[in-house]
């Protein structure tokens, strides 16, 4: 019995080690440095809730609730949580329903799934010369100017009220082929006896989509739902690459927060703080994540 | 056999590959690292330079370049292995790393020898410029290129037409405006919707009327209020060219406010133009030349100094550039330095067939650039002082609501003291957290 205990204190050891050292240790620190200056990334004095009051109250980029709407990076999130989940989640679901029923489903999925083969960097370069307010580099202000020649080209990433909308839209160009996908594998594994079955009791094809399609995926498409959802709030790489959080820090998002307050203003203590809410604000879906993950497995 | 023989063929290959570096790392070569966010051909445009410096000393320069520096060498300053030298675009981020203690003082606040002699300083750079370098008293940094933010373009045969000459002073100014008023003609076209061209005319006013010190004082440190009399003189001064927008504005309110830079530039060089000045930094010569390719620098389109307010204040230059700091204290590296503030040096770099900049030394005989660069270069070198942009020394939160006020200010110049007001709320919060 104890030699078994000791086999398996054998077994998780290295486990153990590299999550403490990789996950629990610089989530401790973080906490840490959250309630410090964190000057020079070490607890040099210590401020107690001053970052996350400042962030509330004081940072206007953060959040800002003197005006309607608000503004500020967390409303910017919440704008990202609603368009990018819904836009790729249901675009990925309706691609893949479509597709499912026609001759060229492999060539169209292909397409769809393309951006996500690219990398996140890349991606974000390439919308930048997509919203070029230079009609002769970015296609959109060409598209414009060629219909309407008496307009002028439209700044996209350079207006403070376009520029959230615009990312967003290059996320969704990214993510939708991953959630098509996992929708499409699913779909295939649905039993078509049903459809048959519903389909000989006289429903037609949408009632067939809403009333037994949509039911039997809803696992699926909750479990995607919470990835993206998570991938918002983590969000940093298109913000970055785009725009920096400009102009004038409007399309900033909580992850590109944490990270510029961080490195590029040095204040590690302030944008641990950020970290810090960021990681309260996804634990919930991590664990609602988790917890269908383990009931998927009793379950087969 | 065969097979073997290749093998053991290729395998004495690699170790001779890796053996000649080591070999060559031996012989003594000294290398200096070097960061920048330069690229392409800026970057060329300082290889020119130190390509030279390699020539003549046998120091090898390694550059690392990335756009994003300020990030990266807080990470490697945070690690303990800084690059040798970096060149960092913000004095404020000098400033901060200096009073860490990372920066190696290049000449000491008595005036003797840090890493430098202090004439490495003082016989390359005007006192205005090596100001800038200038932390507590010690030296820390040297200005290595610059722009101005300081020039007004008009057309020469505009100014011909209506008889009068480039401005020296705000009053000839004001009285130019008033002329092409007279003659039924628009002055200004501003591009109002990049709010960023509303804060540097700002800058430029307040630097003219307030000084260095003052105007350091508004914008980096605060301890100037935004409800200052001060400030609400140069938005009165401001509002002498705004106001009325309808006769004095290209588009009046609505049409300033909804003009980029580059159009509001276009709008004074095109054909049928709709007005006949224009006021932002000295890139508009780059940008209008390449809009309009008939036009001759110099001939058909110029640039004057923004004109000075008073005798004792000058005319102090806004801009922009990048401030060369040193975190190592090796002889190599003091031999680097020494190069970059050198007048060989910069003039290298000034005459790069690709990349080449505006250097602030001194030295660099003006002849070198071409007629649109020696506008700016003219302005940078002699500037009575230098001072950074100040929309980029404030919080970014506060930077946006400067931005805003002007705006709002060009749409209502009558309520300037409650815009203000405003603009003082939101900077008081961002300078303190």
């Amino acid at each position: 019995m104890s030699r078994k205990n000791l086999l398996g204190w054998a077994f998780v050891f290295p486990a153990v080690i590299l999550i403490t050292a990789f996950l629990i240790y610089p989530t401790i620190r973080t906490i840490q440095l959250s309630f410090d200056t964190g000057l020079g990334f070490t607890t040099s004095e210590y401020v107690g809730l001053d970052n996350y009051t400042n962030l509330f109250t004081r940072d206007r980029l953060f959040f800002d609730i003197d005006q309607f709407p608000p503004r500020g990076a967390v409303f910017n999130t919440i704008v990202w949580l609603g368009l990018f989940t819904a836009g790729t989640v249901g675009i990925g679901l309706v691609v893949a329903v479509l597709a499912n029923s026609v001759r060229y489903e492999v060539l169209i999925k292909t397409i769809i799934f393309i951006p996500m083969a690219i990398s996140f960097t890349a991606a974000g370069i390439i919308w930048r010369f997509v919203y070029s307010p230079d009609e002769k580099t970015g296609i959109l202000n060409a598209i414009l100017v060629g219909l309407i020649p008496s307009t002028d080209p439209i700044p996209w990433l350079g207006r403070t009220d376009i520029v959230n909308v615009a990312l967003i839209i290059a996320g969704i160009w990214i993510w939708t082929g991953f959630c098509m996908v996992i929708l499409s594998a699913a779909l295939k594994g649905l039993p078509p006896e049903v459809i048959e079955a519903a389909h000989v009791d006289g429903a037609n094809s949408w009632q067939v989509f809403w009333s037994i399609t949509i039911p039997m995926l809803l696992p699926t498409l909750a479990v995607i739902t919470t990835t993206m959802v998570i991938n918002v709030l983590k969000a940093f790489d298109i913000v970055y690459i785009m725009t920096a959080g400009g102009p004038r820090g409007a399309s900033r998002i909580i992850g590109f927060t944490m990270y510029w307050e961080t490195f590029q203003n040095g204040k590690p203590g302030y944008g641990s703080a950020v970290a810090v809410i960021m990681l309260l604000l996804m634990l919930p879906f991590v664990i609602i994540n988790i917890r269908r993950y383990r009931t998927g497995e009793q379950g087969t | 056999m065969h097979k073997r023989m290749l093998l053991i063929a290729i395998l004495f290959v690699f170790t001779l590959l890796a053996i000649v570096p080591m070999a060559a790392a031996q012989d003594d070569v000294q290398f200096v690292s070097f960061m920048t966010t330069f690229g392409g051909s800026e970057l060329e445009g300082l290889r020119h330079s130190l390509d030279e410096f390699t020539a003549q000393t046998g120091i090898q320069v390694i550059i690392e370049s990335n756009r994003q520096l300020v990030p990266i060498l807080r990470t490697r300053l945070a690690g303990g292995s800084p690059p040798d030298v970096a060149l960092i675009p913000q004095p404020g981020t000098l400033a901060e790393f200096a009073r860490a203690g990372y920066l190696i003082p290049l000449v000491n606040a008595d005036g003797s020898a840090g890493l430098v002699d202090a004439a490495v300083v003082s016989d390359n750079y005007s006192p205005a410029i090596a100001d800038l370098g200038v932390v507590d008293g010690v030296t820390y940094g040297i200005l290595a290129k610059a722009n101005s933010k300081s020039t007004m373009w008009y057309s020469p045969a505009s100014f011909a037409e209506l008889g009068v000459e480039p401005p020296t002073t705000w009053d000839e100014l004001l009285a130019i405006q008033q002329a092409y008023l007279d003659a039924g003609l628009t002055p200004w076209s501003i591009g109002g919707s990049d709010s960023w061209t509303l804060t540097d005319w700002f800058e430029n006013i307040y630097v003219r009327q307030n000084g260095p010190e003052k105007y350091l004082q508004l914008f980096a440190t605060h301890e100037v209020a935004w409800t200052d009399p001060s400030v609400v003189a140069a938005l009165e001064a401001f509002q002498q060219i705004v106001d009325p927008a309808d006769t004095n504005l290209a588009g009046g309110v609505e049409g300033t406010l909804s003009t980029d830079f580059i159009t509001a530039a276009n709008m004074v060089f095109r054909p049928d133009n709709e007005a006949e000045m224009y006021y932002e930094g000295g890139f508009m010569g780059g940008i209008i030349s390449s809009n309009f390719p008939e036009l001759t620098p110099i001939d058909d389109f110029n640039a004057f100094l923004f004109p000075p307010f008073s005798e004792d204040m000058g005319a102090p230059v806004v801009g922009g550039g990048d401030l060369l700091a040193v975190f190592s204290d090796r002889p190599e590296v003091a031999q680097l330095v020494e190069w970059m503030a050198s007048t060989e040096g910069n003039t290298l770099w000034a005459t790069a067939p690709a990349g080449a900049v505006v250097s602030p030394n001194m030295n660099v005989d003006l002849g070198v650039y071409s007629p649109l660069a020696a506008i700016d270069a003219g302005q940078v070198a002699g500037a009575s002082a230098f001072v950074f942009d100040g929309s980029d020394l404030m919080p970014p939160a506060a930077s946006e609501g400067f931005g805003i006020a002007l705006q709002e200010f060009i749409a209502n110049p009558g309520d300037i003291e409650s815009i203000l007001q405003d603009l003082e709320d939101t900077a008081a919060a961002s300078y303190s957290s």
